[in-house]
């Protein structure tokens, strides 16, 4: 089942990451637009021209797929493939933070923010 | 009621379309708001408050997906118009905040990309067209006078060294954005 070449999609850019963990509730683009910004606590705001080129790329690599459209609105939802991505992508940057929380631990007290 | 409207002739290369979003911005400031815009780079503005407006153009060359006019609508972007494939957009900024349609840099590559590959598309074949003929004319320069050799040069800046040129550019500019 999980004979996915994992290579070809990560690291996921982290306006990618975020529209995937978004669309873990299947919706159409301006609620992905909102909740990126929500669940990002401000840090990364998607612009419409980046989402909808990220949601032309996403359908044809097939980590996503497009389940309604009401007035000219597309709602998508995650496939088996892009929830395994995704889940990935998240086991490696949890790898990242715990060799940056190591790093952190060395320093002399104080420097670390 | 009564509209006032001017009408602008202004050149704007294609690799340059931040150029003319500022002047946009800057003709908003003014009180002059983009209506039109035709193939021979005529804009026409309506007069109305002073405001700062963002604008952003984006190449989208052929008939336009409904689902893309919307999703800028939802966020907020007024379309405004689109010629030769070129799509304006504008949105009132919030205290002083400029709006993007695009966030990254790869996403604003790839509306570079798209507009290189129809610079290609139409380039190519003209400086082709144009190296068989020069061959020939050539030939004829050579004996000619002048006046031929004249017409030989021209057509070659303008059939092989231009396209060049603006090849070069769109490169430059996608070149630039990778390294942020």
């Amino acid at each position: 089942m999980s004979d996915i070449n994992y290579a070809k999609y990560l690291p996921l850019s982290e306006a990618t990451y975020y529209v995937l963990v978004a669309l873990g509730e299947p919706s159409h683009g301006y609620a992905i637009m909102q909740r990126v910004a929500a669940i990002s606590e401000g840090k990364v705001s998607i612009g419409p021209g980046t989402l909808y080129g990220a949601f032309a790329t996403l359908e044809k690599q097939g980590l996503i797929v497009k389940i309604s459209e009401q007035e000219r609105r597309k709602s998508y939802a995650l496939t088996e493939n892009g929830r395994l991505v995704l889940v990935e992508q998240i086991r490696r940057l949890e790898i990242m933070v715990r060799a940056g929380h190591a790093f952190q631990k060395s320093l002399p007290n104080g420097t670390a923010a | 009621m009564n509209t006032t409207t001017i009408r602008k002739f202004k050149l704007h290369f294609v690799w340059q379309e931040d150029k003319e979003e500022q002047w946009l911005h800057d003709m908003a400031r003014q009180g002059w708001h983009l209506q039109t815009a035709n193939m021979l780079c005529i804009y026409t503005f309506v007069q109305g408050q002073p405001a700062d407006v963002t604008y952003r153009l984006d190449y989208r060359p052929g008939v336009q997906d409904p689902h893309y006019v919307q999703l800028f609508e939802d966020a907020g972007w007024e379309r405004v118009l689109h010629v030769m494939g070129w799509e304006y957009w504008r949105k009132s900024q919030v205290q002083g905040q400029e709006a993007e349609i695009f966030t990254d840099a790869a996403s604003k590559a790839r509306q570079l990309w798209r507009l290189m590959s129809v610079s290609v598309a139409v380039l190519i074949p003209a400086t082709i067209m144009l190296a068989t003929n020069l061959r020939h004319m050539s030939s004829e320069a050579l004996s000619g006078g002048t006046f031929e050799l004249g017409v030989l040069i021209g057509a070659s800046i303008a059939g092989i060294v231009l396209p060049l040129y603006v090849l070069a550019r769109i490169l430059m500019r996608i070149h630039k954005l990778g390294r942020g």
